[in-house]
């Protein structure tokens, strides 16, 4: 069997816990702890290491899930596991005051990692002051970001799956290219 | 919910526990109070050493290692785990939660080869047992 490791990073409260429990087939360990600072993000428990999950795409690929911690003073994690991964997928909380901001913030760190495979998913993008996928679009088309971005339910099991599905696929190609 | 980090007092017993177990600890080279979230609350460092990272990098991967070694206990079924130690050539390094029933802490402890485990792990046990009781004062839980 073919394993590969997939890297979610993105915003605090973006969803990458959620996105990594709604799709790993086995319980998904967390590091998460009561979040004490309410000014940066309201959500009560936050990560500070890692979260790891599994998926089976069938027939042979399975794939590790590693959630990293959304906050800067987090980023040694981000450098950490970021060793052996195929790709990212970088979640944004499209409600966010600073979402486009993060969406350079997230792909600028991880190119200069090294990684050439980032996928973008938009959550919460069904709320009230979400920015829309348009403006996503013509951001990172003025930056020039050559990534596919998609919106998201981080909740939703086929959401998260059509992030990981693009980004292996994306992986594959470049490796037989 | 209260956040004991944010108090005045609070800071302070800490910073005194810190001392306390300094004078009478031999050799320690650091020691910090962390949150769980990874938040510097206080510190002390004994014999300081450049290589030493800044304390608000040292507090956050405090906590990372602190929250790996709980869920990486949790996976064999381990309870309440009491401590994560890092062993090298040069020194140590030994994590140990503090559950208050307000909030969470990280006690770090950095020591040379000659310190004594026994010794280091009963003042890291005092400091928890203090300030689960410096916690109590504060209220109830969920005040």
């Amino acid at each position: 069997m073919q394993e590969y490791k997939i890297i979610f990073a993105g915003s605090m409260g973006a969803g990458k816990t959620t996105a990594i429990t709604a799709l790993s087939e086995i319980s998904v360990i967390n590091t998460d702890v009561v979040n004490t600072d309410r000014s940066a993000h309201k959500k009560a428990m936050t990560t500070v290491g890692i979260d790891y999950g599994q998926v089976i795409i069938p027939p042979d690929l399975k794939l590790g899930l590693y959630g990293t911690p959304g906050q800067d003073r987090f980023r040694f994690v981000w450098q950490v596991v970021t060793s052996g991964a195929i790709g990212v997928i970088v979640i944004i909380d499209s409600t966010s005051d600073n979402a486009l901001n993060d969406v350079s913030h997230y792909i600028d760190f991880f190119a200069e990692q090294g990684m050439e495979n980032i996928v973008v998913g938009l959550s919460h993008a069904d709320e009230k002051h979400a920015r829309s996928l348009e403006e996503f679009l013509a951001y990172v088309s003025d930056k020039q970001y050559p990534y596919p971005i998609f919106t998201i339910d981080a909740r939703v099991r086929s959401d998260v799956l059509l992030l990981v599905e693009t980004l292996v696929a994306s992986a594959e190609a470049a490796l037989y290219s | 919910m209260i956040i004991l980090h944010k108090d005045e007092a609070f800071l302070a017993y800490c910073r005194e526990l810190l001392d306390q177990f300094a004078d009478e600890t031999n050799g320690i080279n650091y020691i910090f109070i962390a949150t769980a979230d990874g938040f510097d609350v206080a510190s002390k460092i004994i014999n300081f050493t450049e290589s030493y990272g800044s304390q608000d990098k040292l507090a956050a991967v405090a906590s990372s290692i602190m929250a790996l070694g709980i869920s990486l206990s949790g996976e064999f079924g381990l309870q309440n785990c009491r401590t994560v130690t890092v062993d090298s050539d040069t020194g140590k390094i030994t994590l140990r939660p503090i559950n208050t029933i307000h909030q969470s802490f990280i006690l770090l402890i950095q020591s040379s080869s000659d310190g004594l485990l026994g010794h280091i792990l009963h003042g890291a046990g005092k400091i928890n047992t203090a300030l689960m009781a410096k916690a109590e004062e504060y209220g109830p839980a969920n005040a």
